[in-house]
């Protein structure tokens, strides 16, 4: 058994845990057999199908219900006499302040989501709690130590960037699958049945530039009174048909690219469709189903041509005979089977025309939905060295602190990899005072431009306030009177020169976030111009270690964390093995083998620690993981 | 799941003559031709929607051929304590076609509080059975039976896999013998402390490993190690980036445990001084435990002046056998070691029950490297590092 005094130790420790969802239901149950006594625990989400597979502590009957209770009751039944406080909420709620989280000897997160992490990151930070951090995709998996002072901080180095893609690509030249995924989910489900409003560059590269807005406008949108399958059939022709042979007239585009092919709804479904539908009456509107209506069940099958065109107008039609009520408002979501189904059609169809390989649902599925791959075994490995970690932190035990990889080797010859913990990054902006710098125009970017770009997308603040010298030109807050509530909302559509207090090319400004306990100085450069390709946002953000805050979450957990909080919604896609269309993002960072998710800082962090491990073996040869995806490589150093 | 996706074609080379005629190819199961005309009902034989709904992360992980293989295997579990309870969550939980659980004995007030299959009420009753009715619940598909029997009385020739753990020495090699020579693979797993070891014996054992091509060359054929050789390899089309993805199968070739005890470090460690230093001393106090062991039928050492002194004896001749520098097996370590002998404590049964379900699950679905032959964990480094511990053959 462990020592006495370990075992003094873990009996007293009061201990908060961050998601119950993987990596969760296997921490809490490690905990409390190696008698930990007082256990909080936090998570958002409810118990849903999927999890079952590894989330142990939860059955099928508790579908439905709050993760972080149903864990608790269940670990009470084998562990009866301890402690163990739910909380279904999210970890960003103002409940849990800088004050509730000092209440903890230690703060161990099983989260499934960079932009929670960052947050509970820069609580603990202000409450000097440590924290153990944690992730796992697939077979790979990682524990960290960050105890402030002492160890880096969970911001301390530049996460790799989750895969963006030009725009263009996606619009006018995929070369993949994924850009065809891309395309048809945010793009083409978008434009159909999301919010009108929004911004969509559907038509953007594929129809002339002198067509007028209007007109496109207009194409899109069912007309009074039109036959559901004649509209799904215009729309088909229209994004198939019509503006691939629109593209196919400008040359220069095709220069080094393959000609598509323009796809006709009358050449691949000469007659109608039968009418078949009204098999599936599904009241819950997420069990509406083309594939049923259609009589198709496999969802591991690669449909052809026809049935993609088939499900393409079923499902259309089912959106609007169905789910009329939703249109205007859907966003895609991995669990509603229409959209999947929607969304797999259109961009096999276009896979069809472009040449590419055709994919099935369940593939699709998971490209769509930034699916974290997920086993109970890495998660259950996790846990212990969670556990085996926090004993250590409970004592202090400062020089064997560890962070630990979990390693998919080809030779196997080591299945985990200790590294001893760095010191904190003096440029950290989060643990440090070191300003950024913030090039921008500021004879046009708005104050709400910065709020939203900067601020709130790459900062990760929640409750900014932000303050030139002494004048406050925003802050948020549900404690302030209407004339400030007015003040604020006219500062946010300033220019920022135009502001009260101007910001103009050498200003410095302060963002604080309360909540946080976190103030971040800005040194501003006034700039004209900005590359649309690479820098996107028309402003460029430097001193600063997130390669890009857009992440991936699609509102439900995935992934082996638990979700305690929503981040935003991303255009951005899943890519598995390959790196090079990070173009956005401007950062070419080698990241092996499914780098969304959970583990996403994983493995780049590996090739840093052994960039570093590199350096200090000095007589022999050493296992280096070099950036090849999935590959473990071993490498004579001399 | 673009490595699924991915068709081979250009198989580089035949297997050798000797090789089976068709090498598993687990990666590529769920990749019909593109172009095909795809009828509405594909599913592999069993297999249902809701099956895949439920086991959807891992099939994205492992491929769908590959949980096939796990739904139709069979696993004999010997003996279910904290580590045995954490290999059955992970096994039944992957959805295995059936767990058959040996324990002969009954659950005790010392067992409640670090075993999660059990508790109070299941205080007097048969460990198996307990711990079985719990299973069940886990995942209501696999079917968890219990067999009061003495192990090495079994019938082996039902399964398809052996998982024996916490098992003294004794017991351990007539199992894994009896394993070996009925062709049935073979673990063993047991812990001490924040240390443990789990043993791989899988006879003679093929697998594929799919990965990206890095390069224009194939993996070679032959030898590639003491113990494994590339039988085959192939390579898939240039996707539209120019990349390609190569399927390598592979054999290994195992020892039973009785020979791993006796043989040498592999040449790589043992011709290299820095190494040598990052063997754990954990292998030299196993080999002297299980020597204490076969030498006082079954008994681990006891807590006195002469037991202490005959193991430490005992240890240090191991790590001088195995060439070992002499500083590397220190007093706290064997002090460590001692005291923790059979203890389970919770977060190295998760480790170990981790790893070696996630061996058993490649293993059974012929995909990844699998452990050839002995992982050692020490908690308190976190380190766990596999050593292929195989008899020198002289060569032909
Ligand atoms: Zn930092």
């Amino acid at each position: 058994m462990a020592s006495q005094q370990q075992l003094t130790t873990i009996k007293v420790a009061k201990v908060l845990m961050v998601g119950a969802g993987g990596i969760g239901c296997e921490l809490l149950k490690t905990l409390a057999l190696s008698d930990f006594r007082d256990i909080h625990i936090i998570d958002m989400d409810t118990i849903e199908v999927s999890n079952l597979n590894r989330q142990f502590l939860f059955r099928q009957s508790h579908v439905g219900q709050s993760k972080a209770k149903v864990a608790r009751d269940a670990v009470l039944k084998f562990k009866p006499h301890i402690n163990i406080t739910p909380y279904h909420a999210n970890v960003k709620d103002p409940e849990f302040n800088v004050d509730f989280f000092k209440q903890f000897n230690v703060v161990l997160n099983g989260l499934d989501n960079l932009d929670a992490r960052r947050h509970v990151n820069r609580l603990c930070l202000a409450a000097e709690v440590p924290l153990v951090e944690s992730g796992t995709t697939g077979f790979l998996g990682q524990v960290t130590v960050h105890v402030k002072g002492r160890t880096e901080c969970y911001e301390c180095q530049p996460k790799p960037a989750p895969k963006t893609y030009p725009v263009c690509t996606i619009t006018s030249t995929p070369s993949k699958f994924v850009h065809c995924i891309v395309w048809a989910k945010d793009l083409l489900f978008a434009k159909l049945v999301g919010d009108k409003n929004q911004e969509n560059d559907l038509n953007v590269r594929s129809t002339d530039a002198a067509s007028s807005s209007e007109q496109t406008e207009d194409v899109f949108e069912r007309r009074r009174d039109e036959d559901i399958e004649l509209y799904g059939r215009r729309i088909y022709d229209h994004v198939f048909g019509y503006n691939i042979e629109k593209a196919l007239s400008n040359e220069e585009t095709w220069k080094n690219s393959i000609r598509p092919k323009p796809i006709y709804s009358r050449d691949v479904l000469p007659e109608g469709l039968a009418q078949q539908n009204g098999i599936c009456a599904a009241d819950d509107p997420l069990l509406v189903s083309a594939m049923a209506s259609l009589g198709m069940k496999n969802p591991q099958d690669i449909w052809s041509l026809m049935e993609n065109s088939k499900i393409f107008l079923e499902s259309l039609k089912l959106f609007f005979m169905k789910r009329e009520k939703e249109i205007g408002n859907l966003t895609f979501d991995k669990d509603d089977q229409l959209a999947v189904e929607f969304v797999t059609a259109a961009a096999n169809i276009r896979a069809s025309s472009f040449g590419i390989p055709l994919h099935s649902l369940f593939e699709a599925k998971g490209i769509a939905g930034n699916i974290v791959h997920a086993v109970a075994t890495t998660n259950a490995i996790i846990a212990g060295l969670i556990v085996i970690e926090a004993i250590k932190v409970l004592q202090n035990d400062t020089n064997n602190y560890r962070m630990t990889y979990c390693l998919e080797h080809p030779t196997r010859k080591m299945l985990l990899m200790p590294v001893e913990p760095f010191e904190p990054n003096k440029s950290c902006y989060v643990c440090s005072e070191t300003p950024l710098t913030l090039e921008i125009n500021t004879h046009r970017a708005k104050l709400r431009d910065f709020v939203e770009k900067i601020v709130k997308a790459k900062l990760g603040m929640c409750f900014p306030l932000i303050m030139h010298g002494a004048a406050l030109l925003y802050e948020v807050g549900d404690d302030l009177d209407e004339d400030m509530v007015a003040n604020y909302a006219a500062n946010l559509e300033k220019v920022l020169s135009e502001l009260p207090s101007p910001i103009t090319s050498g200003t410095v400004v302060t963002v604080e976030d309360l909540k946080q306990e976190l103030t971040c100085n800005f040194n501003i450069k006034h700039r004209v111009e900005f590359d649309e390709e690479k820098e996107p946002d028309g402003m460029l953000l430097s001193g600063w270690t997130q390669a890009s805050s857009v992440e991936k979450d699609d509102n439900k957990s995935i992934g082996n964390g638990g979700t305690t909080s929503n981040a935003s919604q991303t255009v951005p896609a899943a890519e598995n093995n390959d790196e090079a269309d990070n173009v956005l993002s401007g950062k070419k960072r080698k990241v092996p083998e499914v780098p969304e998710g959970a583990a996403q800082d994983c493995v780049s962090d590996i090739t840093r620690k052994n960039k570093k491990l590199e350096m200090v073996d000095d007589d022999d040869d050493c296992l280096m993981l070099e950036g090849d995806p999935g590959i473990c490589k071993k490498k004579k150093l001399q | 799941m673009a490595d699924n996706a991915a068709k081979t074609i250009d198989v580089v080379a035949a297997p050798p003559a000797d090789s089976p005629a068709a090498p598993p190819q687990a990666e590529q199961e769920t990749a019909p031709p593109s172009d095909a005309q795809s009828p509405t009902d594909t599913l592999p034989p069993g297999i249902t929607a809701d099956e895949i709904a439920l086991y959807d992360r891992q099939i994205r992980l492992w491929g769908i051929l590959a949980q096939e293989k796990l739904r139709t295997s069979s696993i004999l579990l010997i003996t279910i304590k904290a580590l045995g309870n954490e290999i059955a969550k992970n096994l039944v939980l992957a959805g295995i076609g059936s767990l058959t659980i040996i324990d002969t004995t009954t659950v005790t007030e010392d067992d409640l509080g670090s075993q999660f299959l059990i508790s109070q009420e299941n205080v007097g009753q048969n460990r198996a059975d307990a711990a079985a009715a719990n299973l069940r619940k886990l995942n209501p598909r696999v079917p968890v039976t219990t067999l009061a029997v003495d192990p090495l009385a079994v019938d082996l020739s039902i399964f398809s896999m052996i998982i024996a753990t916490d098992l003294s020495i004794t017991l351990l090699n007539p199992l894994n013998a009896k394993a070996h020579f009925g062709n049935k693979p073979f673990y063993a797993a047991g812990s001490h402390g924040f240390y443990g070891f789990v043993f791989a014996d899988l006879g003679t054992h093929t697998y594929t490993i799919t990965r990206p091509s890095l390069n224009n060359h194939p993996t070679l054929l032959g030898p590639e190690s003491a113990t494994r050789t590339v039988i085959a390899t192939s390579r898939s089309p240039r996707d539209a980036a120019g990349n390609t993805t190569e399927t390598v199968t592979k054999r290994e070739a195992y020892q039973p445990l009785i020979l791993a005890n006796t043989s040498p470090l592999p040449l790589d460690i043992s011709a290299n001084r820095r190494r040598l230093r990052n063997v754990s001393p954990l292998l030299p106090c196993l080999r002297a435990l299980w020597e204490f062991e076969t030498e006082s039928n079954g008994l681990p050492p006891a807590h006195n002046a002469a037991d202490l002194q005959r193991f430490t004896h005992l240890a240090t001749d191991k790590s001088r056998d195995l060439q070992l520098p002499p500083e590397l097996l220190q007093a706290s370590f064997l002090r460590s070691f001692l005291q923790n002998l059979y203890c389970e404590i919770s977060p190295v049964t998760a480790f170990l029950g981790g790893a070696v379900a996630q061996d058993v699950i490649n293993a059974i679905g012929g995909r990844e490297q699998p452990i050839q032959n002995m992982l050692l964990f020490d908690g308190e480094a976190s380190k766990a590092d596999v050593l292929a511990l195989v008899p020198v053959v002289p060569a032909a």
